[in-house]
């Protein structure tokens, strides 16, 4: 059986200061996201990270990257959870 | 529980600190600690995240003002003297020279005479007795190994502005970092960060900035090589939790330790009060008023009025004195007398008081905000009057 598809993609940030920067520049660009806790999979840092609809994440990646926002790194998560 | 404190008639302290602030700072404030109380960056739950917007909104807010386009680069310290000392101590290394000026803030003095101890040299680049400084007196203390230039933007004595400007053209040509100390000019002077062009500045809330204590920062310009800057803390910033190592990025680095979030929200409602009426016109009109208080003083007899008693040189800080009457016994009978609440002495400022030719005495200082009122002067000229008559024995004390 093939694994589900991805619903999410993460994006991974160095701190809630950057969060949030990224938040805002996202929600101007009208895509919705949401600051969610770092899954522990993911990351050990007890941090936030940035998660958009899969669908949205090359558009998220260049809103982020036009802010200055610092993306670490991007995980796709899938409907079961499983990256 | 102690009595409540009767509000003086006329505030005259607002280079101390500011008061009264817009409503609105007490209600931001408010609205923090009943709605949303939480840890910012700590922790992923609702609250928390709101918390982190709540500080970023203030970084936002200060950008804003400063017209910042990465607000990241605003550092949130506990106030002007704390973001001075972590320049000071952070980026000055043994062997390296500072140069500063003749009007300077203990906050300034007193971490460059310990970095002097140290084994950095220190060179006071004097001012006039008017507190003025000429940029050609900073430019001939110039050495090949001095590595920061250190300047109030304006006296918290007199007022003064000094030329910035031309300091860090200075700097850059002899490849120094300016560090200026906006204490008392941010949120009485329009300007942006470019137009300094200093590197480093370090700003208080709580002054003319109309936001709480406990409030302020450092900006750090773009030519600032942060690997250099070495926190003065360093602890748990809510990131790079999986290392035991200081983050190295801005504003993680120098931020340890929880931020005090809930002047912070404060402060995002005094920036914003502020710019929707406009920094400028807030000094306009504290210009008007400022010329009719040091013309009224210089009227009467027996008071001096010290700086360059032109409102347009300097922000609405006035100091002065009444012969015949000790600083401390003017302020005295101001309170008591008057309900006036005014600032005497040296001010924390003794390297000031000695360029004025007022040390060690010290002046009486008046300082005027966004709230002060046309009634506020004319009674503040009054009671002066009156009481350089009494020292003058022109009349018998009230």
């Amino acid at each position: 059986m093939s694994a589900l598809p991805p619903i999410h993609t993460l994006f991974l940030v160095p701190s809630a200061n950057h969060a949030v920067q990224g938040e805002q520049a996202l929600l101007r660009a009208r895509i919705e996201c949401r600051l969610i806790p770092v899954p522990r999979q993911v990351s050990s840092q007890c941090g936030v990270c940035l998660r958009v609809d899969w669908e949205e994440r090359r558009r998220a990646g260049e809103v982020l990257g036009a802010a200055g926002t610092v993306v670490e790194g991007t995980h796709d998560i899938r409907m079961d959870g499983q990256q | 529980m102690s009595a409540p404190v009767p509000p003086p008639v006329v505030y005259l302290d607002n280079a101390a600190t500011s008061w009264p602030k817009p409503p609105q700072v007490i209600a931001a404030m408010s609205r923090y600690l009943a709605e949303v109380g939480a840890n910012p960056g700590r922790s992923g739950h609702r609250r928390s995240v709101e918390a982190a917007r709540v500080v970023f909104q203030a970084r936002s807010a200060v950008a804003r003002l400063l017209d910042l386009d990465d607000s990241l680069r605003v550092v949130f310290c506990a106030n002007a003297t704390h973001a001075l000392n972590l320049v000071i101590g952070g980026l000055v290394r043994p062997g390296r020279h500072v140069i500063t000026t003749g009007m300077e803030h203990n906050s300034v003095m007193r971490p460059l005479r310990s970095l002097e101890a140290e084994g950095a040299p220190v060179t006071v680049a004097p001012c006039s007795p008017q507190g003025v400084l000429d940029p050609a007196d900073v430019e001939r203390a110039i050495r090949p190994e001095t590595a920061l230039i250190v300047a109030t933007h304006a006296s918290n004595v007199v007022g003064t502005i000094l030329p910035v400007a031309e300091l860090a053209a200075i700097a850059r040509e002899h490849d120094a970092l300016l560090l200026v100390d906006a204490a008392q000019s941010l949120g009485a002077l329009p300007f942006a960060l470019d137009d300094l062009g200093a590197d480093l500045l370090a700003f208080t809330g709580h002054k003319a900035l109309l936001g709480p204590t406990g409030t302020g920062g450092l900006v750090v310009g773009p030519r600032v090589d942060v690997a250099r800057l070495e926190p003065l803390m360093r602890g748990g910033t809510g990131s790079r939790s999986e290392s035991q190592l200081q983050p190295d990025f801005l504003p993680d680095k120098f931020e340890s330790g929880t931020l005090n979030v809930v002047g912070l929200a404060g402060l995002t409602a005094a920036v914003d009060w502020l710019l929707e009426r406009g920094v400028g016109e807030v000094r306009a009109r504290e210009i008007e008023l400022t010329s009719r208080l040091l013309s009224g003083l210089g009227e009467l007899p027996g008071v001096r009025v010290y700086g360059t008693r032109d409102a347009r040189r300097q922000l609405s800080t006035v100091s002065f004195t009444i012969a015949g009457m000790e600083p401390g016994e003017v302020g005295r009978r101001l309170d008591d007398e008057f309900g006036i609440a005014a600032r005497v002495g040296l001010h924390c400022s003794p390297l000031a008081h000695e360029t004025l030719g007022t040390y060690p005495v010290g002046t009486v200082r008046f300082s005027l905000s966004a709230f002060t009122t046309d009634a506020d002067i004319a009674c503040a000229l009054e009671a002066v009057s009156r009481l350089a008559k009494t020292a003058s024995g022109m009349t018998s004390p009230s």
